[in-house]
Order: C-alpha cells, then structure tokens, then sequence
C-alpha cells in the first residue's frame, strides 16, 4: 500500500482497493447520533403508512371517482399555482430587491408573513378581502358577476397566497446575489430595462428561480388549510387531495391511505426528476 | 446650441442627435464629489487616436468609467460624444447606460456565461436594433446580429470558439471576446478598463503587441484605463496622469517621460527623475531624492549637463537615454561610471534594469543587447548619458 495517511485537507492518494483513506476517520458520534434521529423522523412515517396500505384494494381504491377528481383537481391548481407565483412573484422579488420604495420593509414582511401564519387564518383573510361580500370580492362580483371562493380558481388564489412567498424569498435572495455589474455590461452593449432583465438577469437566476418554482409547487400541492377555509371542500370542485384524506380519514382509512400514497408519489416522482437537474450540488 | 439636444430621449435608430457644433470625438469635464473624494478631469479624444489614463488605485480612474459608462451621474461638468450630450447637470441631462452607445471592456471581461461566444458579441447588435425591427423581421435582425458578429469573430481571430462557453476560454481568448462584443455593438467610444490586468504576464506581454492592431479596428475615440504605464505608453498617442482625482500631467507618452512634472509622474513613468544643484552644466546630486526611496545617491555624484544655468534643479533622464557596456566607453561629452546591476525585469519589448551605487537608474534596453551584455544581477558594467539627455527644469 502506498496510500499515505493525510489529514491536511490535500487529496489523499489511493490504494489498490480504492478506498479514499480520509473516508477512514469516523464521523463524530455527537453529530452522527442527531442526524439518525431527524433521517428516522423522515423514514418511520414513510414506512407507517406503506405498512398499513391495503396493496390488495389499492387500485379500485385510487381508481375511484372522488381520489381522480381530487387527484386532477391538485395537479391542475398545484401547478397553476406555481405558475401564478412565477409570474407574479418574480416581478415582485425584482422590485424588492432593484427598486427603492416607501413602505418597501413593511412589503417585504407582509409578503413573508403567510409562511408564518396558519393557513386558516390566510383563507378567512381571503375571504373578507376578496369573498364575494369581500372588500374587493363585492365590487368584483358587481362588476363581472365572478366569484372566488368555493370555485377551482379559489383554490389556485389560495395556494398561490401560500406557495408564492416561498418563490419570492427565494428569487430575492438571489437578484440581490447577482453581480450588478454584468447589468452594467449588458446596458452599455445597449440593452434597456427589460432587455437586460430577459437576457442576463433572468439566466443568472435561473437556478434559484427553478428551486423556488420547485418549493412553492411543493407547498401548493399540500395546501389545506387555506384551500378549505377560502374554498371550501366540494368534491369534485375544490376538494383536493389533502382535503380528500382529511375527509377520508373519518369515514375510510383505506381510501385515507390510499390517497395519501398517491400524493408521496406524486412529490416524490417531481423531487427525483428535477434531482439530477439541479437537487444535486456540485 | 440647442438645449434639448441628448435629453434622455435620443434621436431614432439610425437618424444621429444634432450636432452642438463642438465636433467629433470624446470632449468631457468630468466633476464628481463623493464622500471625502473629488474628481476633477477635462478629456479630450479625437477620433482614431487613444488616450491613457494612468494613476495609481484611489486616482478616479473607476469613477471615471463609472461617469463615461452612465452608473453614476456627474455633479458638474459635462460628457459629450461626437456633439451629444451624455451628461449635463446644469442643463439636466442625463442619458442612461443603455443608451450611451459606449462600449467598455471590462477588467474582468464580465462575459455572460450562460451565452456562447457567438452569442456574447451578437448581444450589442441585437440588442441595439430591438424595437426597431417588427416582430415579423426578428429572424433577419438575428441573422444580421449574428452576421455582425462573426465579421468580428474574424477580425479577432476567435474562429472555432464561437459555441464555447466564456469559462471555457483562455485568458488571452476572453479578453479577445470582451474587445469584439464591445466592438460588435458599433460604440462612439471604446473605453477599456484595464483590459489586460487579469492576464498572466507572458500573456499580458503577448496581448499588449496585439492590442495595438486591436485598437486600430475602432476609427472613434479609445481611452484606456491603466496603472500599468508600459501598456500607456505603448498604447496610448496621448496621456493623462492622475492622482488623487485631479490631473498632474497630460501629454504624448514622449512628452511625460522627458519632462515628468513631480516626481510621481517619474517614477510612475519609470523615468529617472533627480534632485539636485546645478552649477554651470555639473549637477550634483542630492544624496535623498524622492523618486528613488530604495537607492541613496553617493555623495558629491556629479552628472554633467547641457543646460547651465545655476541654482537647485529637477534633472530628468529617460531609461532609455542610457547606455551600457561592458568595459569604459571612449569619446563625446557624457557622464561615464562605474557600477552593477540591481534587478532586471523582462518588459516584452524592453528588458528594465535598475543600477545600483553610485547612481540608482533605471534603465531600459533591448532584450538583445542585454543578452549580448550577458547582463544578470550583480555583475560590474559601464553606464554611459549624454549631456544633452539630462533634461533640466528649476526645483
């Protein structure tokens, strides 16, 4: 073996095996013994519910209506939702963070505020807002005979009222990352505003603007507590798939676990596509 | 003249601002304050030829790209480009960065890197003519764009990198791919930001004999920034010395070596610059001399002049007005002594060498005459300068 033993940092050479001997040195128990217990926190419920599943019943379960309506329902508004957030919420992180305004500390945590408070509170906050006898919804359903709430466009409003902030803190963070000066770069070659904006600044935040998209889909997709506030819970209309286990759970914990099956899929089939995307650092 | 003209909205694509009659080129006055620094400096380019403006960190040598490029407005003065109005704050002028038609290499080229090559010196021409194309005519404005771009591909010598990365790219390629996405965009006003400073020095030296053919592809006003005064004075047909944000001298590079006005100038134009008394054509050197902080000068050291007037004087001589050789030089009236060498330091074109006791000099020569003098540190030679080469101005 000519494999020396290094604890500088340097590259250690390896041995005929090929094992790395700097892997040799055991991680210490005191932060190994925590990080067992959060990775079991993550597994064991995983592993609660595949051991509890009807594998048998499974497909007439998922098959039935209510779990395919639920199932369209979450996968149109989780999506429309990431894509309302995208394009609202970028603008939005821009001005934030390009732009000086008054008020603009005050914006910044109200924008944050509904990843602090329960969703609850954000769908009944909705409703007086922008309800049908809402401070907007009133005059809006006068003037255009629309209403939000208990509609599927309801629950795209709710979840993006939840999901975007997750989009914003994300891409603000990253435009304010940006070195400024290959805007400037971009400016003198003749680029205005908003040239600049498609062309360099869009493309040096991409990253950060895919993570983000990723993160308030995510939060979108298990949206409930806002969805069925400002919603309400119709099967077929604004009933969502958390919404369906929730109502599941009191009548059919087959159907409940099904469901909820149907959902780790979903989140996990989007995570493990994207992984090699960008999940991965290098 | 016309006080409208340049105002934040330009004339049409194409169509060019109205003169004010103060003709082509770069003619600028540039007054900045900022906290506890003020800039104080008059520019004047014509085109086809290139200025340097060379001083040392904390002169304003970043301010004044910032003003020229549009980051930061002036606080007095004025920027005019081939009769229009940059920037004017008494009359409330001031055109943005995007439409200044400036282009500017960058010290660190800030290519983008999420573009390739090609699509990096096609930014300019693309951007440029956005709005005045029809969506309908977007694909011959990309063809045109991208015609225009592999002219200076061409002109650049970057052919075979046009789908690489700017990561991908070499120093000396990167900095080639900055200089034709500035020229791509057809500016008024080539402006480089010490376009070599981020080079290695064999490339450096390799690029500086290249930017000279470089810099004669733009027929507009070029000023270069730089602390590096052997790029200035290769580059540049006229200089501008800076410090501490106000000029201390502007000339050719000629000019500036002979008759350095401080002894900053001097030493920063590697230019012996002395003190001492003269008495009828015989300087004696003053033992301390302020351009020369490592060498102290033997005592009563005598350099003989042409100029004889009396009294405490300021001697200049230019590195290259001295000779060396290996045994005593014979013939005409010139100051002749013995010493060795210091250090030397390849330059590219000129090997610089600095003497040591009696008279620390530099010197510059040729790196064929110091391969023919077998010249290394520490070895015994002759320096020889003519009288005439010892310029004389009153302390």
């Amino acid at each position: 073996m000519t494999a020396t033993a290094d604890t500088t940092g340097r590259p250690a050479r390896r041995n005929s095996g090929g094992t790395d001997r700097r892997t040799a040195r055991r991680p210490p128990p005191a932060l190994v013994l925590p990080a067992v217990v959060a990775a079991g926190l993550f597994v064991l419920p995983l592993i609660g519910l595949l051991g509890r599943t009807p594998w048998r019943a499974l497909p007439s379960l998922v098959a039935d209506d209510t779990v395919t309506d639920a199932l369209r329902l979450s996968l149109l508004t989780s999506f429309a939702a990431a894509a309302a957030s995208i394009v609202l919420g970028v603008p939005l992180a821009w001005l934030l963070s390009r732009v000086e305004f008054w008020g603009k500390g005050l914006l910044r945590a109200l924008v944050t505020l509904p990843m602090v408070l329960p969703p609850v509170v954000g769908g009944a906050a909705l409703l007086f807002a922008i309800g049908r006898r809402g401070l907007v919804g009133e005059p809006l359903y006068e003037a255009t005979g629309l209403v939000l709430p208990f509609s599927a466009a309801g629950v795209i409003v709710a979840n993006t009222f939840v999901a975007m902030p997750f989009l914003v803190v994300t891409v603000e963070g990253a435009l304010d990352g940006v070195d400024r000066r290959y805007e400037a770069a971009a400016a003198s070659l003749g680029g205005g505003p908003l040239t600049v904006f498609r062309r360099v600044t869009l493309p040096m935040i991409a990253p950060s603007l895919r993570a983000g998209a990723v993160l308030a889909w995510a939060r979108a997709l298990g949206e409930f507590g806002a969805t069925v506030t400002f919603a309400g819970n119709l099967a077929g209309r604004t009933q969502t798939l958390p919404l369906a286990v929730f109502v599941a759970l009191e009548s059919d914990r087959d159907a409940a676990i099904a469901i909820s099956l149907v959902l780790v899929a979903i989140s996990l089939v989007v995570l493990v596509a994207l992984r090699d995307r960008w999940w991965t650092r290098p | 003249m016309n006080p409208s003209t340049g105002i934040g909205q330009p004339a049409p694509e194409g169509a060019t601002a109205p003169p004010t009659g103060a003709g082509p080129g770069l003619r600028a006055d540039l007054a900045v304050e900022r906290r506890g620094f003020s800039l104080r400096l008059p520019l004047r380019i014509e085109p086809g030829t290139t200025a340097a403006l060379l001083g040392p960190n904390g002169a304003g040598k970043s301010t004044t790209v910032e003003v020229l490029a549009g980051l930061l407005p002036l606080d007095g003065g004025r920027i005019e480009l081939d009769g229009r109005i940059l920037d004017d704050p008494d009359r409330g002028i001031f055109v943005p960065p995007d439409r200044r038609n400036i282009g500017i290499v960058f010290q660190d080229y800030l290519l983008f890197d999420h573009l390739s090559v090609l699509d990096n010196i096609s930014f300019g021409p693309t951007a440029r003519r956005a709005g005045s194309f029809p969506p309908s005519a977007r694909r011959s404005r990309r063809q045109r764009a991208e015609a225009t771009a592999h002219r200076w591909i061409e002109a650049l010598d970057l052919g075979g990198l046009e789908h690489r990365r700017p990561s991908e790219l070499s120093g000396g390629q990167a900095q080639r791919v900055a200089m034709a996405r500035a020229l791509a965009a057809a500016p008024d006003l080539l402006l480089l930001d010490e376009p070599l400073a981020a080079l290695d020095i064999s490339t450096r030296n390799e690029l500086r004999r290249a930017m000279v053919d470089h810099l004669a592809l733009f027929d507009g006003p070029r000023l270069l920034i730089t602390h590096e005064p052997a790029e200035a004075f290769l580059l540049a047909d006229e200089l501008y010395v800076v410090e501490a944000g106000h000029l201390v001298q502007r000339g050719t590079p000629e000019e500036i070596r002979r008759r350095p006005s401080t002894p900053y100038v001097a030493a920063l134009t590697g230019t012996n610059f002395l003190t001492g008394f003269n008495r009828d054509g015989a300087i004696t050197i003053d033992r301390a001399n302020g351009a020369d902080r490592d060498g102290v000068v033997a005592t009563g050291f005598v350099l003989t002049t042409s100029d004889t007037r009396t009294g405490p004087v300021r001697a200049g001589i230019d590195p290259r007005a001295v000779s060396l050789h290996a045994r005593r030089p014979e013939g005409s009236p010139r100051n002749t002594w013995q010493t060795e060498i210091d250090w030397l330091e390849p330059l590219g074109e000129t090997t610089r060498i600095r003497l040591g006791p009696p008279l620390p000099l530099l010197v510059d020569i040729t790196p064929a005459a110091a391969e023919a003098l077998h010249l290394a540190p520490g070895l015994p030679i002759w320096a020889a300068v003519k009288a005439t080469e010892v310029t004389v101005h009153p302390a």
